[in-house]
């Protein structure tokens, strides 16, 4: 149900945030963001000296009035965001109760809807190595259940390819604005390289890593064959105290990997457990960070 | 270390099926995962330490081995005790006798004879064999040697304490002619001591012995005696002897009871570690049964009650003498005898059958049968007896307070001017004697029953004294009384009850004092009946014919029971055995530690399996 994704008292929180961007840039239309460009917005800037051939509406005649001096006033441009979100749909995103995938979607869907209250636009894909689903641009509120019904269709299946899907993402939303990834993160190529597409273009990137708790700590026992749910890799392990001390330096080891790249790079990280209600994730992680106000 | 039950160590066998489990169960459980991205970083970090790591892949396995060991051993029952003891064969000697009833140490001498044995029987494992004795006045083997531990420990719970004396040598004799038919066989004895030293041979049968006692405190009646009045209108006198057992004094009410009724209370004094006599006087009935009990509770209480049955029967004797007045004196104390009396030249060749009792003095016939006799200053012509001169002025230094004929009489200070010194056979037992020979002494021998006087009377103040009538008194009852075996003034629980037939009749009906009634056949022609179930003390009443019944005392009246000596060490001839004063104990079995143990590893294991290690 496209419902579920949104639950209403959620809804009416985030009515109230918008997306912040730390870089300017200019967009394509006439949003509400303020844009770098000064000119037609509503928002005083600045003065600066009349040259000839600028608009007579922007002089401030009381300056002159007082002063026998022409001043023009500049205004911020306030431009339309861009916010494309990339989530990661492949199987292993299917795992976790509640499973990733579902807690990808949900943050998607806050993410899109902060947005669309703010009239900005709002593309999502959802990719796998073999597949990939584009939904259509959406702006302003009523595009909500388009968003809710695009997200609900999404289903796992296939391999991780970070370096692909990220490629892809990168070079379709070539416009400045919000790149956001959502993924495990869970790629044998490993993360660093698909991630760099991120930094292409004049963008505010954000990677949500989604684990959850059963891979922060499995609930397994005794002698098993672990399956890989992607490719069918198979390793047999003897569960026990050490081994599981090492897997916990493992998955240590991947989300300080992923956290010390994004802060090397400028990329906005969040490790999210799906245990964690998304409230929790978008109110206070994000607002925290600055990404929404 | 030994084990109880070694055969559950097959148990361990099923260490085979869990080795042969662990290699089967190589196919692992399938568990699908998101990702093995991480596995393989956490599996190669566990390589670092691979030797570790694959003892620690077995270590459940090793866990598992270890726990079947475990709990093999715990069901094979082990044992922490000095020797091994496999195979071995235990004889457990347990003394039942009255003194052994005393409750000097909780809750009784016997029980913790039992509890020792208890204790010696479970120190043994399935492989021993037991055997069980019970000794009193005789021995009876409470279970033959079994492998079975529960039997003979059932047999040790039924043991039953007697109110008898004590002798080891039947006991000891069958105990180790059973043993000595196995090479580790040892024999274990758990007895208070108090019987005589047996001189056994021990065929090199290891022995061990375990004193049971303490220090009883314990108040006995050890005689009683009921006499008929001299005359006519004078009181019934009864004598009652109370020995006391303890170190410290003690006031002890004493009980007459006259034909089954109480008649009188005396408080006794009793001082530490002695005996005293108490004398009751009764008239305005005549007794013919008397029952004296002390009244406050000792360590001992078979020893506190006794009876007398007052014959009714008129005795006869006859009197071979030239005329003797402190002889007839003393003869005519004693109430309702009928007396013959003949000149010393008639006597030769007269039949002596019809009398109780004869008395020479200073002249024996030739040719004298067997019979009951008394010789004064006089020997038989029989073979081994034998004059050999005199002897001056002997002192009577030392006496026989046990013998009937003697009981209660005093001999000390007696002076004697010239004894005969006689040379007597070996079966002839000197009640009183002096340095070099015996003043007095009595046997029994066959049909026979005689005392002898080795001086002459007139020759001593003796006649003069108050012993001289309590000793003819006493001779004359003893002489006088049926049976034959009896050496005690009375009889004691354990003896036979011998009983003369009524013409034409073949069995007695005998109650005991408990209440259980008795009937005995006798073979066609016999004239005597015996009865042998007296281990309880008290009054039988035995009808043997028509008319009254008979009635019999059994008492304990025995003081090395009622003392409740306990001996330090057991002598067998040469070798004596040093008491263990502790019962042996019960060897540890500690099978719950390794059971215990086996839960811990369990614990463990689960601990592991679950990899909270």
């Amino acid at each position: 149900m496209p419902d579920t994704l949104l639950e209403p008292g959620m809804i009416a929180q985030l009515e109230r945030l918008e997306l912040v961007v730390r870089r300017l840039f200019s967009g394509r239309m006439r949003g509400e963001k303020r844009s770098r460009r000064r000119g037609q917005g509503s928002e005083f800037a600045d003065f600066r000296d009349y040259a000839q051939g600028d608009d007579l509406r922007h002089i401030d005649w009381n300056i002159f009035g007082r002063l026998d001096r022409l001043f023009l006033k500049l205004f911020h441009e306030e431009e339309d965001l861009h916010l494309s979100i990339w989530i990661d749909a492949s199987t292993s995103m299917s795992f976790g109760e509640p499973s990733k995938l579902t807690y990808a979607k949900k943050a998607a869907a806050a993410l899109a809807y902060i947005a669309l209250c703010n009239q900005d636009r709002v593309t999502i894909e959802a990719a796998t190595a073999e597949r990939m689903e584009l939904s259509r641009p959406l702006r302003g509120k009523p595009q909500l259940f388009r968003l809710l019904e695009f997200l609900d269709g999404i289903r796992p299946g296939g391999e991780t390819d970070l370096e692909r899907g990220l490629k892809a993402f990168a070079l379709r939303n070539r416009s400045p604005g919000m790149k956001v990834a959502i993924s495990d993160f869970l790629d044998k190529a490993g993360f660093a390289e698909p991630m760099r597409w991120l930094l292409r273009g004049r963008s505010e990137p954000v990677a949500v890593h989604v684990m959850s708790p059963q891979e922060v700590e499995p609930e397994l026992v005794g002698d098993l064959t672990l399956e890989d749910s992607e490719d069918g890799d198979t390793k047999d392990v003897s569960i026990s105290a050490p081994l599981l001390k090492s897997y916990r330096r493992s998955v240590e080891a991947l989300c300080g990997n992923l956290k010390e790249f994004a802060r090397s790079h400028g990329i906005a990280y969040f490790f999210a457990q799906t245990r964690v209600p998304l409230e929790e994730m978008i109110l206070k992680a994000l607002r925290a960070r600055g990404v929404v106000q | 270390m030994s084990f109880l039950a070694p055969l559950s160590f097959l148990f361990a066998l099923l260490t085979i099926p869990i080795v042969v489990m662990y290699f089967l169960k190589r196919k692992r459980k399938k568990v699908p995962i998101p990702s093995t991205f991480l596995w393989v970083r956490a599996i190669e970090d566990m390589r670092v330490n691979a030797p570790f790591q694959r003892l620690r892949t077995s270590l459940l396995l090793l866990l598992q081995l270890l726990l079947v060991v475990l709990a093999a051993t715990a069901l094979a029952r082990p044992l922490l005790q000095d020797q091994p003891s496999r195979g071995k064969s235990l004889v457990i000697l347990v003394d039942v006798s009255a003194s052994m009833g005393m409750t000097d140490v909780k809750p009784s001498r016997l029980d913790a004879a039992k509890q020792a044995a208890r204790g010696a029987i479970e120190a043994l494992t399935e492989e021993d064999q037991i055997m069980v004795i019970s000794f009193s006045n005789r021995a009876e083997v409470a279970s033959p040697f079994t492998l079975d531990r529960t039997a003979a420990l059932g047999a040790v719970e039924a043991l039953r304490p007697a109110t008898t004396a004590t002798s080891l040598r039947e006991a000891f004799q069958m105990a180790v002619a059973a043993a000595r038919q196995f090479a580790n066989a040892e024999i274990l004895v758990l007895s208070d001591g108090n019987f005589d030293p047996i001189h056994a041979p021990t065929d090199e049968v290891p022995v061990r012995f375990v004193a049971i006692g303490g220090t009883p405190v314990n108040a006995a009646i050890t005689g009683l005696d009921v006499r008929k009045p001299p005359a006519l209108g004078d009181p019934w006198t009864v004598f009652v002897f109370i020995e006391h057992f303890s170190k410290e004094a003690r006031e002890v009410p004493v009980e007459l009871y006259v034909n089954a009724a109480l008649k009188e209370v005396q408080e006794v004094k009793l001082e530490a570690g002695r005996g005293r006599a108490v004398i009751f006087e009764v008239t305005g009935v005549a007794p013919e049964f008397v029952e004296v009990r002390l009244g406050k509770g000792d360590d001992l209480a078979a020893d506190d009650r006794a009876w007398f049955v007052v014959s009714a029967e008129r005795k006869k004797i006859l009197v071979v003498t030239l005329g003797n007045f402190f002889l007839e004196q003393a003869i005519a104390q004693y109430p309702d005898l009928e007396v013959d009396r003949v000149q010393p030249g008639a006597a030769a060749g007269m039949d002596m059958s019809s009398y109780g009792a004869v008395i020479f003095e200073g002249y024996s016939p030739p040719g004298l049968k067997d019979g009951r006799y008394l010789f004064m200053n006089c020997l038989p012509e029989w073979e081994g007896f034998r004059d050999e001169g005199a002897v001056e002025s002997p002192m009577a230094i030392d006496w026989d307070r046990q013998h009937p004929v003697t009981r209660l009489v005093e001999f000390g200070s007696l002076t004697v001017k010239t004894a005969r010194k006689a040379a007597v056979p070996g079966y002839v037992k000197p009640l009183v004697e002096s340095v070099k020979v015996p003043l007095i002494a009595a046997w029994m021998k066959g049909e026979t029953r005689a005392v002898a006087v080795h001086f002459d009377i007139l020759q001593s103040d003796w006649p003069l004294r108050l012993s001289f009538p309590l000793f003819i008194s006493n001779a004359i009852e003893w002489l006088t009384r049926e049976g034959t075996g009896d050496w005690q003034a009375h009889r004691m629980p354990g003896d036979p009850l011998r009983v003369r037939l009524a013409p034409g009749r073949s069995e007695i009906e005998v109650m005991t004092p408990g209440g259980a009634r008795h009937v005995v056949k006798v073979a066609p022609g016999e004239t005597e009946a015996s009865f042998t179930l007296t281990d309880e003390a008290g009054i039988y009443v035995v009808k043997a014919g028509e008319g009254t019944d008979q009635l019999f005392a059994v008492n304990l009246m025995n003081p090395v029971e009622s003392s409740g000596r306990v001996i330090p060490e057991l002598r067998l001839g040469e070798e004596s055995v040093k008491g263990e004063t502790t019962p042996p104990a019960p060897p540890r079995e500690y099978w719950s530690w390794l059971a215990w143990l086996a839960l811990g590893l369990l614990w463990l294991e689960w601990l592991v399996f679950h990899r909270r290690i």
